[in-house]
């Protein structure tokens, strides 16, 4: 799949992988920051200034959009992945997985 | 209690407010060079210091989702922030992988360039002015001690930069700005005393001091030309 653009946008950077994939469902900053932090085992604490500049940006590109925007009056701003945040995503999975299979080489000899 | 601070690095001043939160003061107001400091409990607070994308404020949304951090807003000034969370709450780092990093050092050195340009601006103005009041000398001379400060600002932001692209990989050249020794503004800040005392000081003290201030920016320009690149 080569999405016009896309290219450039490639590879994704740590926080931003990460972002997206914690926002395949809605979820609020708080809520990214600890979701992320689980999932590489405490390796990966985002700052909230990375996290805050990070959202501004992918909201600009689109890849990510308001959950619910009436609901939120009273609670935590969600967030949620678009389609072509998905379609980004799946470009960099796609070329990480290539990478993996790569990497085996290194065990021959 | 209130103390009087000029800082220009965010770094510096970042460290000073913690320091102060783990002696049991901590930082609530901030007007032109005052903090104001309250009680606290000895490490009760981590400060960070941002910039933000409004001027004397924030906006909501930045404001909303610091709040929702457990981050408190303490004060902004021009476009500075500067924001605590409660030390129990865990960790208080804002930029926390290298493209932010450089992103926020990338900003500040855009402040510091166009707080140059004023600057420059205010020097050949008071320049102009010194060839009919005196005075404009000595307020040129002051000018120029900040010009000096500003850029070796500018120079240390810019080195950050650098050592962080290439920290990420990327090949920069080797970044050989070294910073204008403090001597040369201390001396063009005599200059501007002398100057500006000229009805009030004798003649003979201000020879000193006009002997020392020269003296000094000598000094400056030496211990800057021989001082090693990193």
């Amino acid at each position: 799949m080569t999405v016009k653009g896309m290219e450039k946008d490639l590879p994704l950077t740590e926080a931003i992988f990460y972002i997206l994939l914690a926002l395949r469902h809605p979820n609020h900053g708080y809520g990214i920051i600890q979701e992320v932090e689980s999932m590489t085992s405490g390796r990966l604490v985002l700052g909230a200034g990375t996290l805050y500049g990070a959202i501004q940006n992918l909201e600009k590109k689109k890849w990510i959009q308001v959950y619910d925007a009436e609901a939120g009056s009273r609670g935590k701003k969600q967030y949620l992945i678009t389609d072509s945040g998905r379609e980004v995503f799946e470009a960099e999975r796609l070329r990480l997985s290539e990478l993996l299979k790569n990497a085996e080489l290194i065990k021959e000899k | 209690m209130v103390k009087f601070r000029l800082y220009y690095d965010k770094d510096k001043e970042t460290e000073w407010l913690n320091q102060l939160s783990d002696e049991g003061y901590a930082m609530k107001n901030f007007f032109a060079g005052f903090y104001e400091f309250e009680p606290c409990e000895k490490g009760e607070w981590r400060y960070q210091i941002d910039i933000g994308q409004g001027f004397g404020r924030v906006n909501s949304s930045y404001k909303e989702f610091m709040n929702e951090m457990g981050v408190e807003i303490v004060a902004c000034w021009g476009p500075w922030v500067t924001m605590r969370k409660k030390t129990a709450d865990g960790e208080f780092e804002l930029y926390t992988d290298v493209d932010s990093q450089i992103g926020q050092y990338k900003k500040i050195s855009l402040l510091f360039k166009i707080a140059l340009i004023v600057e420059l601006l205010g020097f050949i103005y008071e320049l102009y002015i010194g060839f009919q009041y005196p005075a404009g000398f000595a307020f040129a001379m002051m000018i120029a001690a900040f010009i000096v400060v500003f850029a070796n600002m500018l120079i240390r932001t810019d080195r950050i930069i650098a050592e962080l692209k290439e920290r990420k990989g990327e090949t920069v050249k080797r970044y050989n700005g070294r910073q204008i020794s403090p001597l040369i503004p201390a001396g063009f800040l005599v200059n501007s005393i002398a100057l500006l005392g000229m009805d009030h000081i004798p003649t003979a003290i201000r020879g000193v001091m006009l002997l020392i201030a020269v003296a000094l920016i000598i000094a400056g320009a030496v211990v800057t030309a021989i001082r090693r690149k990193r």
